[in-house]
């Protein structure tokens, strides 16, 4: 008996050190995201021949046979010894380090992706070269393929064929609802605050919902007490100023952004007339970051962004337009064990646009009468989520969320001591959501994701349940070679009446109602990709595919002449539903060298519309179904040396963008019409252009809507940034031009006097920024 | 608001200092395609008018008549009659169509597709002044339930006059600037270019369809005419389309000409024009004398 169990013992004092001694497979993942972290460096004991190795990009590595104690490090984390013997399961779970990290100098221009999501942070969306020099991180969604765009400079940004109004921008988690300044030409977004942009066109995420076409989410970094950092800036259009202090030392901080306009003083100054702008654009951020423990982290965020563009004309109007939008957040994180974390937010938006003018009594400047435009969303969510990994291969996300909507649109006109004619429609919309998303990993050969929310909104009568649907799949036939797959179905609950395609502040948001039903759109896509990482500054990856979508219940304004802002309180009888197609190819590629980046986007795509009560009911190109889309961006780092003093930088970058030109209704004709009723009855005495007394008898002819296409569209941007590090801070002067041959693109085609014009709307732009950071 | 873009626009190009729109000639982008224009709405008269031309290149308003066709009308798909030629480009036929009627027009031309248009007679607009003034010594108008949009004008007189039948001379001048409390008008000319003008409508109001018999005012009416038209569908859309289009072109350089897109409204298939149909309604208004 005593042998037997001598026996046992020894078997299983053998098998423990086989185990030991057998070759494993472990994962490294973030403590906080559970994100796998790749490009670890693990040193094995003493006891193995292999002493180093690094993790991969699934952030897998091996252990040799006999290796008993790991040490894991990483940059941006904590140093972790583990045991491997006293390991629960093949997980380690390595903390971030409390640290900011210093800006460097990141030549690399190109994203993460494999074709449906895009990856880059603000220094790589700064290669992408605007009109006011700012690194604007939805421009740059512009470069990437797949996506068309509005007006020339400015942020209409049609994505496979959808409208700009069914992108979905979140900034820390939040919905605004307002992106732009100055009337499209930057966004909102501070770009020191846009840590991290993912632009999603398929694959999109099922945590959150009621979008219809692509989602650009922005995330600030949370910083737990790291050191104070800080930038300051200033250019012709816009000046700045950030910083990150810590409050509690590796447990709290806090984040401050703020940027304005300093041009209206510049230009009231060089007004010599009576007549007075005002201009009020700014945005301001605050984020505040609170670790109190390794388990629980808390984060509170506030945004506030305003434009206001007055004018007045000396004893006669005041014309006045403003947006302005507001964003605040509540977030609490915590790990209830290694595998399992629970998040809740809560957050309010709200967006606020109005177009007005005051009319002055004769010869003075009271008001003697006032007419408005408005429109109003606020809007409040809670959300609640669980999230648990099962190993390595399996994590799943389920959670519930509840959102609250009021639209609100209006007119006012009144005269003074008389009473007003006010139009004001209050809509409320609550919607309900459940949402579960699954991610895993079949070995190094596939992984898959799946995503399904179902939302229901309790304002109509019958709760339906409408499904949004989510997948995106990768099949290795090699570590750097694949196959990506996508489809999404997605519901989206409020419609925007869209007028000038730039990204228009202006517009009406109204929400779905029976009579225009929620916009469904159904997408697939299928592509390729290389990814191939020979060191961290050498890359190259490449994606090919194509896509498919359905669009269905879109809205637009009937009559184009809405284009400015709605004219009448009646927004439903100057509205139509409709259905949208678009499908076609998309390319890209990256390279990444040490002191040279260039990266190529292309978009072969047909889109089109059918509405029944614009062109007769007959299907027609939509207006920025722009046939080929070509980017290319440059960037060379041709000095960089150490100084005395620190480190200089010169760089230069190069943009190139190619575009089929944009689809026109011009006037093909003339025809007889009927004059309107009793007009002989006129009052006489009044003087227009000649076009308007031809429009009494007569009638233009229009093509077919959307038949004709512009001339192509063709732009070259230059840039050149001087970065100078010393110890303490750094400097960057950055000199750019925005089409710098000048070329006249045109953007629409009128006739005049018998002539035939075209409009072009932005000539060469000079542009130059100074920073300092610390 | 519309008139006020050009503020809109100086502010724009203000504010970005050097972005300026470029405008510049080119040569023509496009070139149209003749087609036929049907111009034709019914009414209670005992005759109906039609006119049958070509279109023209941009601008040029010498149009050319389609010399042959047969143009037939037809009341609920029964042939009612054959229009005839009676001038150049005009048309004639002896036919008064009734309120609510469902008319077919058809065109056939050599060696071009058969044209063909619908419209429906609009009902009789219920609407009539009150008798008993109100606090301001104005009279009312009153309207039953009525589902169709019809349109307002209003005409100056010299002075009071009574008239059987009630017309509209030559001398009466279209009220410029008009107003309403009516609860449902679309507002799309309502553009104020003065101070006092804000909640007024420009010549004519488009006014919505109530499900509730509604009273109503119309200013500022002093002795006139005012003139109630109930449109056919088409008609509507015709006018209101044709309205747009000329108030794009009212102010001199406004930059938003260069962004116009509007296209007629037209319910002539193979063709352009429109067949459409109308009722006017007369009321004598007069300050102390009766009607």
């Amino acid at each position: 008996m005593r042998n037997i169990a001598l026996f046992i013992v020894v078997f299983c004092v053998h098998a423990c050190l086989f185990a030991q001694n057998k070759a494993a497979t472990y994962m490294v993942r973030d403590s906080l995201t559970q994100v796998a972290v790749r490009s670890c460096r693990v040193m094995f004991d003493n006891k193995t021949t292999e002493r180093t190795t690094v993790t991969d990009d699934t952030g897998c590595f091996n252990s040799p046979v006999g290796a008993t104690t790991v040490t894991i490090s990483h940059v941006a984390y904590e140093p972790k010894q583990v045991d491997l013997r006293k390991l629960n399961g093949n997980t380690i779970y390595i903390v971030p380090k409390n640290v900011a990290l210093k800006e460097a100098t990141i030549t690399s221009t190109t994203s993460n992706n494999h074709g449906s999501e895009f990856s880059y942070n603000a220094r790589q969306a700064a290669s992408t070269i605007s009109i006011i020099g700012e690194p604007d991180v939805i421009r740059h969604t512009l470069s990437l393929p797949g996506t068309s765009f509005g007006m020339e400079g400015t942020l209409g940004i049609f994505v496979r064929g959808g409208d700009t109004s069914g992108n979905g921008l979140h900034f820390d988690g939040v919905p605004l609802y307002v992106t732009s300044h100055l009337m499209g030409l930057f966004s909102v977004i501070p770009p020191e605050m846009a840590d991290k942009a993912d632009f999603y066109k398929g694959g999109l995420p099922a945590t959150s919902g009621s979008y219809s076409s692509a989602l650009i989410s922005v995330l600030p970094q949370n910083n737990y007490g790291t050191p104070s950092t800080g930038k300051a800036y200033i250019s012709p259009y816009l000046c700045g100023l950030h910083t990150s202090l810590p409050l509690i030392k590796d447990k709290m901080s806090v984040r401050f952004s703020a940027r304005t306009t300093i041009l209206p003083y510049i230009l009231n100054w060089m007004n010599k007339t009576n007549d007075k702008l005002r201009v009020d654009l700014y945005d301001i951020c605050i984020k505040l970051d609170y670790k109190p423990n390794l388990r629980n982290t808390f984060s509170a965020f506030y945004f506030h962004t305003n434009d206001l563009y007055e004018y007045t004309q000396y004893q006669e109007t005041r014309n006045n337009q403003a947006w302005k939008a507001t964003a605040t957040k509540l977030q609490w994180d915590t790990k209830l064990s290694e595998q399992t974390s629970f998040n809740f937010l809560a957050y309010h938006t709200s967006a606020f646009s109005i177009q007005e003018t005051d009319f002055f009594a004769p010869n003075s400047s009271d008001t003697r009468s006032h007419v408005a435009i408005a429109s109003k969303l606020k809007e409040w969510a809670l959300r609640a989520m669980l999230t648990h990994t099962w190993g390595q291969n399996v994590a799943m996300r389920a959670g519930l969320s509840f959102q609250n909507q009021r639209f609100t649109n209006g007119t006012q006109r009144s005269i003074t001591s008389e009473r007003s004619i006010n139009n004001v429609q209050t809509n409320p919309s609550t919607l309900g959501a459940v949402f579960a998303e699954t991610d895993l990993k079949f070995a190094k050969r596939a992984d898959l994701k799946l995503g399904i929310r179902g939302i229901v909104r309790f304002n109509e009568e019958s709760l339906p349940i409408n499904i949004d649907l989510h997948a995106l799949s990768h099949w290795y036939f090699k570590p750097w070679l694949g196959v990506e797959l996508a489809y999404d179905r997605l519901n989206q609950f409020h419609h925007i009446l869209e007028g000038l395609p730039t990204g228009w502040p202006l517009n009406i948001r109204i929400p779905s109602n029976k009579y225009f039903p929620n916009e469904q759109t159904n997408q697939f896509y299928a592509g390729t990709f290389i990814k191939r990482t020979w060191t961290e500054d050498r890359k190259f990856n490449a994606t090919i595919g194509a896509y498919y979508r359905e669009m269905n219940n879109l809205v637009s304004y009937t009559s184009p002449i809405n284009a400015f802002g709605l004219n009448t309180s009646t927004w439903e009888e100057e509205a139509t539903s409709g259905t949208g197609r678009s499908f076609g190819l998309e390319a890209s590629s990256a390279i990444i060298l040490p002191t040279f980046t260039a990266s190529l986007a292309y978009t072969l795509s047909k889109t089109t519309r059918t509405y029944p009560s614009i062109n007769y009911g007959r299907t027609f190109p939509y207006k920025f179904d722009r046939r080929h889309i070509l980017n290319c961006q440059l960037q060379y780092a041709f000095v960089r040396r150490v100084t005395r003093k620190g480190t200089a930088e010169h760089n230069v970058a190069c943009n190139i963008a190619f575009a089929s030109g944009n689809r026109l209704t011009l006037p093909i004709g003339t025809y007889q019409g009927i004059s309107p009723p009793h007009w002989k009855n006129l009052s006489t005495g009044y003087i227009h252009p000649d076009e308007y007394y031809r429009h009494i008898y007569d009638r233009q002819q229009m093509s077919d809507i959307n038949a004709i296409s512009i001339k192509n569209y063709f732009r070259t941007d230059l840039a050149y940034n001087y970065i100078s590090k010393r110890r303490k801070h750094t400097r960057e002067l950055s000199l750019s031009v925005f089409n710098v041959f000048n070329r006249h693109n045109p953007y629409a085609l009128f006739h005049e006097d018998n002539q035939w014009k075209q409009v072009s709307i932005v000539p060469i732009m000079p542009m130059i920024r100074w920073s300092i950071s610390w | 608001m519309k008139k006020n873009c050009l503020e809109t626009w100086l502010i724009v190009l203000t504010l970005v200092g050097l972005l300026t729109a470029c405008v510049e000639e080119i040569a023509t982008p496009i070139q149209g395609q003749r087609q036929i224009v049907v111009n034709c709405l019914l009414t209670l008269d005992k005759v109906q008018k039609l006119t049958l031309t070509y279109t023209n290149e941009l601008n040029n308003t010498a149009y050319e008549e389609v010399p042959e066709a047969i143009v037939t009308l037809y009341e609920f798909n029964q042939l009612v009659g054959e229009f005839h030629k009676v001038a150049y480009g005009e048309w004639q036929l002896a036919f008064k169509p009734v309120r609510g009627g469902r008319y077919t027009l058809k065109i056939q031309t050599p060696n071009h597709p058969d044209l063909t248009a619908t419209t429906t007679f609009p009902e009789h607009l219920p609407i009539h002044r009150l008798r008993k003034e109100d606090k301001e010594k104005k009279r009312a108008f009153r309207i039953k339930k009525n589902t169709e949009t019809f349109w307002a004008c209003a005409f100056f007189k010299d002075q009071d006059t009574i008239m059987r039948p009630v017309v509209i001379r030559p001398n009466y001048k279209m009220i410029e600037d008009i107003g309403t409390d009516y609860p449902r008008t679309d507002q799309f000319n309502m553009q104020a270019t003065e101070a006092n003008k804000v909640k007024l409508h420009h010549h004519y109001i488009r006014m919505l369809p109530t499900i509730v018999p509604t009273t109503f005012s119309l200013y500022p009416l002093y002795s006139c005419i005012v003139s109630f038209i109930a449109v056919s569908e088409e008609y509507d859309r015709y006018l209101k389309s044709s309205l747009l289009k000329m108030q794009a072109y009212e102010s001199f350089q406004d930059p938003t000409q260069w962004l116009e897109e509007n296209a007629i409204y037209s319910n002539i298939e193979n063709g352009v024009g429109i067949f459409g149909a109308y009722e006017e309604t007369l009321l004598n208004c007069n300050n102390s004398l009766p009607e």
